[in-house]
């Protein structure tokens, strides 16, 4: 199914906002997490972790799933497909791997958002910050980025079959316009 | 003579590509493009090696990141700092 172009410039839209709006939040993210791991001051880092957790179920994974939501939305409503083309086939692996990631990581975020509300001056200053995970987090999300920008050629086998029968399908559409009319 | 060697436009929906293929301007005559020698139409294209490489570089990162959480590793995430024994706790 080919979306209209209103359909496909607004989808675009809201997928565009999305997927970069999930790179911002996770930019956010890091800082947190860098402020809790160097910062002396011990409301500091109780508040870093707080906002952590909160910045990581109600911002970063709502934006996530609404990426990947809108992204299959783009790929299945163009011409694009979804396993045509190898940029969008590793930009799905990726965003599916990421999420996976995400999901797994954020009780644990929780876990020690719990601790550091509760946790004395001696436990805190040994909590430090979520750096790993953000950081490739992030370095993945670009990476789907730069995908999606320079869209590099390269079309998978089954994308070929496809383009190969509407090749073969078009003509006989054509055949049978004419001769309609 | 003036020549042009393969320019390709490609226009989005990304099946409609403009192929111009080793167009010859003579003055006074006029030859057709060449046919494209060696490329088999009948056979899907090679995988391209960005492809190749991305995809071995994807799945040894997917591999050391399962391989460092199912050792108990955490990447020096917050989990190597968690004072959770002290708590009594056990990290979900």
């Amino acid at each position: 199914m080919t979306m209209t172009p209103g359909l496909r410039k607004f989808a675009l839209t809201a997928h565009l906002t999305f997927s970069v709006g999930w790179i911002g939040a996770v930019i956010a993210y890091l800082g947190l997490g860098i402020a809790a791991r160097i910062n002396q001051d011990m409301q500091t880092v109780r508040a870093a972790w707080l906002a952590m957790e909160l910045t990581g179920w109600y911002v970063i994974v709502p934006l996530a799933f609404a990426s990947l939501f809108t992204g299959l939305v783009m790929a299945l409503g163009t011409k694009w497909g979804l396993f045509r083309h190898y940029w969008v086939l590793f930009s799905l692996v990726l965003t599916i791997f990421a999420i996976i990631v995400l999901l797994l990581h954020m009780p644990t975020v929780s876990f020690l958002a719990g601790i550091a509300t509760e946790a004395d001056e001696a436990s805190l200053s040994r909590l430090g910050g979520d750096l790993a995970h953000p950081g490739i987090g992030l370095l993945v999300l670009l990476v789907i980025q730069v995908l999606n920008v320079y869209k590099p050629r390269g079309m998978t086998p089954y994308g070929w079959r496809k383009q190969q029968e509407e090749r073969t399908v078009s003509p006989a559409v054509d055949t049978a316009t004419e001769s309609r009319s | 003579m003036n020549k042009v060697h393969a320019l390709i436009i490609e226009i989005y929906p990304p099946n409609v590509v403009i192929c111009v293929c080793n167009f010859s301007i003579i003055p006074g005559e006029i030859i057709m493009p060449q046919t494209h020698e060696g490329v088999d139409l009948e056979s899907p294209p090679s995988t391209p090696r960005w492809v190749k490489i991305f995809g071995i570089i994807i799945i040894v990162l997917v591999l050391l990141f399962i391989l460092l959480h199912l050792t108990g590793n955490s990447l020096g995430g917050p989990g190597s700092h968690t004072p959770s024994m002290e708590h009594g706790v056990q990290q979900p």
